[in-house]
């Protein structure tokens, strides 16, 4: 397919996340720029058009040592870490909530939602703010690693379990280079409706 | 009681009025250009909708002519959507001659209150069988609205001008949003402000900086008050739709009541608006049902045969006072004795004092009611209404006396999106308390805790008062160095939360939280402050609660 895996866009691993998310979409832009170009000399526009229909462009992370991705259409922004306000009385996989420009929004631990072992924070770690049915939601990751584009010829189905992940929370797997990148079903995971079925994972 | 004061009403009624004729306007225009194509159901619907505001409007106004015409009206698309009859040209002058009526009505209502536009001949001809302009014109008895105005007169509407703007509300709550960011951002330029002062250098441009941070602040402070203000409505508009409701009530009871308003003006914030409707028309209910007395009964008392209940509003601080009172029968505290046996033992009752006693018929399954009636008496009611008012962060008190009648006084909040704030520190957490329910605050003395069946209490002038630790109910950390009791709640439904710190009041924006965080018992909602950080804000009703759900009533008295 036309991705070239050489041409990745490497995230900065500090900076203002908004400025972060900018530039790479902005190269990532250019990717595709490049690639639209020579494909347009290579096929003929149909084909071109299938191929382009077909492209996950996504913004991807580390939760431990796995890498994950989103849609980044989910993505609003990426932000640093400062803190939250814990909510007593809350699901465990929240973590609290936080001030994002004047609207409090809850910080959600996915690994604590998917039953990985809690990592601590470090400098790299950061909130993915994400949109879920309509509000904003931010996810806690270990660092945020790249925007790349991923043909979905090369994503495979979730199987079952992945690295200690219950398949349900998985779209998909995207090979790269020999790189694993689990693509996360955002609703599943940002879903409330997904406490029962934790708590039924828990109780077995 | 037909004759209630709606004069203050009539600008609001015309202005609804004519903006349900426009949505009738245009769906006829609609209605027409697809007269070809069958009904839209859809759009009659929605037009129906319009119709039936109007009409029960109007009849809420007392303009009755119109009410009947509008009835025969929604008669007409009634028919239409069961499609017994058809859209052809007749039918549809019929309507835009039905729609010129309304808006003659309204212009005669306009230049005169106390007009009642008699609108017989026009609604005969609406409902017979088919256009019949005879009926319109002629009449000598009935000269009608429509022969007063002529053909030119008919579009002036046009020209109209409204000085009412209705806004989503979303949107006056998005600018609230944003006047709180600017706070936040205050606050920083006053940090930086300080700092350069403080530095000492370049003073002339210190100064000049104090200057603009001090009118920005001015500035800030105005905007949030503005937008307040823009979301406050006069309490009018929920009292509005009682009269009607006593009046029905009344008649069903065979009593006679007179209802009167009294602060009517007062404004309150459209969140508080929209919230105490509910409980006013239980207590209103109440006061039909269980207070005012039949004439009979009445003049066997040597009262007036007709009963009074008056609703005041008044603004006090930060709170709005809200009375419904009654000159009826009043509570009778042997009754709420007796039905208490069976509920509390006999010797906590003689010990409650007659306003205990009182305080009783807020307890869930108490009715004291004779008749289980359609109206109220279904041992639901008062518990839900305190329950509801405490929840906006109110509190509602009652004070009876036998055959004077009984007194309702509720007392809220005037918005729900600002508070007077104590915050309180316990472990390394903040949190705010609202002022309204703190009562005072005191120093931890080494010693004053006894232990009551396992439960930390002190002895606070003679009464036992419970204490929470705010750190273990929130698990926030070990407490440290010297402690504060804040007491909070009301008479004798009080508790101590032991804190590890005052840090003074404030006034915090209350924002909801996500309900993705789930329903969190004692907490309120949450804050940010002004460096940005949030704070929850504890509902001080549901710590109460859970705190006295596992304690018998011998220890709350």
């Amino acid at each position: 397919m036309a991705d070239n895996p050489e041409k990745k866009v490497i995230l900065p691993s500090s900076g203002l996340a908004e400025e972060i998310l900018g530039a790479a979409s902005e190269a990532a832009g250019e990717i595709q720029a490049e690639t639209g170009s020579e494909a347009a000399g290579a096929r003929n526009p149909e084909q071109d058009a299938a191929a382009a229909e077909e492209m996950l462009h996504l913004v991807t992370f580390f939760l431990g040592s796995e890498e994950y991705a989103l849609e980044i259409f989910r993505v609003q922004e990426i932000i640093r870490v400062t803190g939250w306000t814990r909510v007593p009385n809350a699901p465990e996989f929240i973590k609290g909530v936080i001030n994002l420009r004047g609207r409090i929004i809850p910080v959600l631990d996915p690994r604590l939602k998917m039953l990985l072992a809690e990592t601590a924070l470090t400098k790299n770690s950061r909130i993915v703010v994400v949109e879920v049915s309509g509000k904003l939601l931010g996810m806690l990751v270990d660092s945020v690693h790249q925007v790349l584009k991923l043909s979905s010829g090369v994503v495979e189905p979730p199987p079952e379990e992945v690295a200690g992940v219950d398949g349900s929370y998985i779209r998909g797997v995207g090979k790269l280079d020999g790189r694993l990148i689990i693509l996360l079903d955002l609703d599943r995971v940002a879903g409330k409706e997904a406490r029962a079925a934790q708590a039924a994972v828990a109780e077995q | 009681m037909e004759d209630f004061d709606v004069s203050g009403l009539i600008k609001e009624y015309l202005d609804d009025a004519r903006g349900h004729l426009d949505r009738l306007d245009s769906a006829l225009l609609e209605l027409e250009k697809e007269a070809g194509r069958g009904v839209d159901v859809e759009l009659v619907s929605e037009l129906l909708g319009a119709l039936h505001t109007l009409k029960g409007n109007s009849g809420m106004m007392g303009f009755t002519g119109i009410q009947q015409f509008v009835h025969k009206l929604e008669g007409l698309f009634k028919m239409l959507l069961e499609g017994s009859c058809m859209v052809d040209d007749a039918l549809m002058e019929r309507f835009f001659d039905a729609a010129g009526t309304l808006r003659g009505a309204l212009e005669q209502i306009e230049q005169d209150p106390k007009a009642h536009p008699d609108l017989a001949a026009e609604t005969a001809a609406l409902a017979g069988p088919g256009p019949q302009p005879q009926a319109t014109n002629g009449g000598e008895e009935a000269p009608g609205v429509k022969a007063a105005r002529s053909k030119a007169d008919s579009f002036r509407y046009i020209g109209e001008k409204t000085n009412i703007l209705k806004v989503d509300f979303e949107r006056l709550d998005h600018l609230l949003n944003l006047a709180g960011e600017l706070v936040i951002h205050r606050t920083k330029l006053t940090q930086v402000d300080a700092r350069l002062s403080e530095s000492g250098q370049d003073r002339e441009i210190a100064s000049e900086l104090s200057e603009a941070t001090a009118l920005i602040h001015k500035s800030i402070s105005d905007l949030q008050e503005a937008i307040m203000k823009v979301r406050m409505l006069p309490i009018r508009h929920v009292l509005q739709r009682f009269p009607r409701m006593v009046r029905d009530l009344a008649k069903d009871k065979g009593k006679e009541i007179n209802l009167t308003f009294r602060g009517e003006d007062t404004e309150l914030d459209k969140t508080v608006i929209d919230e105490i409707g509910e409980p006013l028309i239980h207590l209103i209910r109440n006061a039909v049902d269980h207070g005012i007395e039949t004439p009979q009964e009445r003049a066997g008392k040597d009262k007036s045969p007709v009963g009074e209940i008056t609703i005041t509003a008044a603004q006090e601080g930060n709170n709005i006072i809200i009375t419904v009172s009654d000159n009826g029968s009043g509570i009778d505290v042997e009754r709420i004795k007796e039905k208490a046996e069976a509920i509390y033992p006999p010797e906590v009752l003689d010990s409650m004092g007659r306003e205990n006693l009182l305080e009783l018929i807020f307890e869930a399954g108490f009715s004291t009611a004779r008749q289980v009636t359609e109206v109220s008496g279904r041992g639901v009611g008062l518990d839900v209404v305190k329950k509801n008012i405490s929840r906006l962060g109110g509190i509602v008190e009652v004070t009876s006396e036998k055959d004077a009648g009984t007194t309702f006084t509720i007392k809220l909040p005037l918005t729900l999106a600002i508070i007077s704030a104590l915050m309180v520190r316990a472990g390394m957490e903040l949190f705010a308390l609202p002022l309204s329910s703190v009562i005072e605050s005191l120093k931890l003395e080494q010693g004053a805790i006894h232990l009551i069946n396992g439960r930390e209490v002190i002895m606070l002038r003679d009464r036992v008062l419970p204490l929470i630790r705010l750190s273990d109910a929130f698990g926030s950390g070990a407490p440290s160095g010297r402690q504060y009791i804040v007491v909070v709640g009301r008479a004798e439904k009080k508790i101590g939360l032991i804190v590890d710190g005052l840090m003074g009041r404030q006034e915090v924006v209350i924002k909801a939280l996500d309900d993705y965080v789930g329903e969190s018992k004692g907490i309120a909602g949450a804050t940010i402050l002004g460096d940005g950080r949030v704070v929850l804000i504890l509902d001080v009703a549901g710590l109460i609660d859970s705190e006295y759900a596992g304690n018998s009533m011998k220890e709350v008295c």
